[in-house]
């Protein structure tokens, strides 16, 4: 990526610099070439870059719709204290709200990603096998990327509905037991074992922080594999079928079945591919607003607060909302919560980077 | 597609590959399925317990209900939708056409640094950029009834300026546009300028026509994401006459919940024209989406 005009160990004096440049404008376009940039880079500076600084400044501030007062790192102490670690009405410690925030945006794209990308592959694959009507196949599981929105996620909601939804209409008619999803904060990993007959006490042992993705929370994840599906299959269909011809032929030959093309040839060829899946995939789900936002938002107990049933689906993104736009006052730490954001998707994008670039040197 | 003569395998027989497929199609194809029906039932049917899949009568009343009981009828935020779409997507296009062309063809002191600068700001991430561009939008200089120092008045907020200014300059519509200018063959340039052609006239009369399915591509996904849209104008507006339609769709939430037929109607009449366009379009589209993949 890094140009290749630039000279590597220049620190030429100033004015030489700028001989180069005035020579360089002298060719062909010259300065002419800046004037076609510089609308792109006006909005860029002004609403790409710079909101970097200033919401820096406003996470120095308890800012309402303007500045009220300067509070220095206070928003940064509460995100980073009590926002981990506070006491409960009996005094106890238990988790602040950023430490549960945390903990269900990892749910969440712990929940999306991985299956997303698993299911995607195996329908790219299946799809690849030359069948007829790959076209119209391809067309219906590509779709619901292209709808998702407000108006597709109602549908979802109204699915699962806890009393006349048909989700539970066609679990009840298979004999299994029906749930309130959306409504239902329990964590989603014991009312399943629960079901297969796990005792009470056995589940208590577990930590509360731990307990995995709420019943709600699952709904929420059910929807995003739906939405995120049909883009990670076109990806790796249009992947498969870049691959040369004759290394499948040569797979064939050497006797491999199907499953064993796609272990040996395949799936490594397309390392690269499921990377760029991995990475692209986690940024969105990191960032996702709309499903959580449509979803639980008129599920809470009278308050119609995202976020639902008892913040089991207050991701980061809708935590930052709420401070921004349902509470008074808290702009600032919103602006601080939000800038932990970015800095923690920015690592997470670089140890994927360094992890999944690792493993396919070694492959 | 792949011809047809290579012999099937044993283990991986065509019948359950079909099935598969099939099945999971149906699975996915589901919710759109259960919106129309559900769109034709009555009150009653609709909050039937266990729901029946085809409606009893088939009654359009929904769709005009579901038209007309929103504060703003609901054509009015189609209306509003459809202007920030096209508006924002349109502009967005010119501005990144005329940027791309300059950071592929042209030479101009500083490119490489400033395309590095373009390429940047795609690390930020939509969250930080929230807050910030709000108070950018309402403090904006001269606008709103605003000063010069950006008090006073609300700035763009509440305003179409206000929903689409933010996005005008996407730096990954620049990157692939820039992309696709790059593959025109050099010598057409060179060609060009022995004729005296201006650097502009090049643009319009080689460079766009040339690069036509990337310049689409990039159009048809301005369209879609403006359309679909939630947060940005969700923050941004408070007058019912100016929302998008997907803010106007939270609103059936709310008010309509009981009345899920009048709901799924109005779902219908939102998804239908972004899944016109999608069938329209469709090639471009699914190419659009591979070639990210294989660059990235």
């Amino acid at each position: 990526m890094a140009s290749a005009t630039a000279s590597p160990n220049a620190s030429p004096p100033l004015r030489g610099r700028v001989d180069r440049w005035r020579r360089a404008a002298r060719r062909t376009s010259g300065w002419g070439g800046l004037l076609y940039v510089v609308p792109a880079l006006a909005i860029l500076l002004l609403f790409e870059i710079w909101p970097l600084l200033f919401g820096i400044w406003i996470s120095l501030w308890r800012w309402d719709i303007g500045p009220i007062r300067f509070i220095g790192l206070e928003n940064y102490t509460r995100l980073f204290g009590e926002g981990f670690v506070t006491s409960d009405f009996r005094g106890d410690r238990v988790a602040g709200d950023v430490a549960n925030s945390l903990a269900v945006t990892f749910y969440y794209v712990l929940g999306t990603v991985p299956v997303t990308l698993f299911l995607a592959f195996g329908i790219a694959y299946l799809l690849f096998q030359g069948i007829a009507g790959q076209g119209a196949l391809r067309t219906i599981y590509f779709l619901p990327y292209v709808t998702s929105s407000v108006a597709v996620a109602l549908v979802f909601a109204w699915m699962f509905n806890s009393q006349v939804g048909v989700v539970n209409a066609i679990l009840e008619r298979m004999g299994l037991p029906t749930s309130t999803w959306l409504r239902d904060p329990r964590p989603a990993a014991e009312q399943l074992l629960g079901g297969l007959g796990v005792s009470q006490s056995a589940l208590d042992a577990w930590p509360d922080l731990a307990a995995g993705p709420s019943v709600a929370l699952v709904v929420v994840i059910i929807f995003s594999i739906w939405t995120a599906l049909g883009y990670s299959v076109v990806v790796y269909l249009a992947g498969m079928t870049a691959i040369p011809r004759d290394l499948r032929d040569a797979a064939r030959v050497d006797g491999a079945g199907p499953w064993q093309a796609m272990r040996s040839v395949v799936w490594p060829l397309l390392a690269p591919t499921t990377i760029f899946l991995v990475i692209f995939n986690t940024i969105t789900a990191f960032q996702a607003f709309t499903p959580i936002y449509t979803l639980t938002r008129n599920v809470g107990m009278g308050r119609a607060e995202a976020g639902g049933p008892l913040d089991s689906t207050l991701t980061i993104t809708v935590f930052i909302f709420r401070n921004f736009y349902e509470k008074a006052n808290s702009v600032g730490f919103a602006a601080a919560l939000s800038l932990f954001l970015f800095l923690l998707m920015l690592g997470l994008t670089l140890a994927q980077f360094r992890l999944l670039g690792l493993s396919t040197d070694e492959s | 597609m792949t011809a047809g003569t290579t012999p099937r395998r044993p283990g991986l027989s065509a019948a359950a590959l079909y099935a598969v497929l099939i099945g999971g199609a149906l699975v996915v194809a589901f919710p759109f399925l259960w919106m129309v029906l559900t769109s034709f039932k009555s009150v009653q049917e609709s909050n039937a317990y266990p729901p029946s899949l085809l409606p009893e009568v088939w009654r359009g009343q929904n769709y005009t209900d579901a038209w007309f009981t929103p504060p703003s009828t609901l054509g009015r935020y189609l209306l509003n939708s459809a202007v920030i779409a096209i508006a924002g997507t349109g502009i967005q296009v010119v501005i990144a056409t005329l940027a791309a062309y300059a950071f592929a063809r042209l030479r101009f002191p500083g490119r490489n640094a400033l395309f590095l600068l373009v390429l940047a700001t795609t690390m930020v991430p939509d969250e930080v950029r929230l807050i910030p561009n709000f108070m950018t939008i309402r403090g904006f200089p001269l606008a709103g009834g605003n000063d010069l120092t950006g008090s006073g008045g609300s700035g763009f907020y509440d305003t179409y300026a206000g929903i689409i200014l933010p996005g005008l300059a996407g730096a990954f519509t620049i990157f692939l546009l820039r992309q696709a200018f790059r593959q025109v063959p050099g010598d057409l340039w060179e060609a060009a300028q022995l004729d005296g052609a201006s650097s502009l006239r090049f643009l319009l009369g080689v460079m766009i026509p040339l690069a036509l399915p990337a310049l689409l591509t990039v159009t048809i996904f301005g369209l879609v994401a403006r359309w679909n849209a939630l947060l940005w104008p969700l923050l941004i507006t408070r007058s019912e006459s100016l929302r998008p339609v997907q803010v106007a769709m939270t609103f059936y939430q709310t008010e309509f919940v009981t009345d899920h037929g009048q709901m799924m109607a109005a779902s219908v009449m939102v998804t239908l024209p972004i899944v016109v366009l999608y069938v329209l379009v469709q090639r471009q589209f699914i190419e659009g989406v591979a070639g990210t993949g294989i660059k990235g």
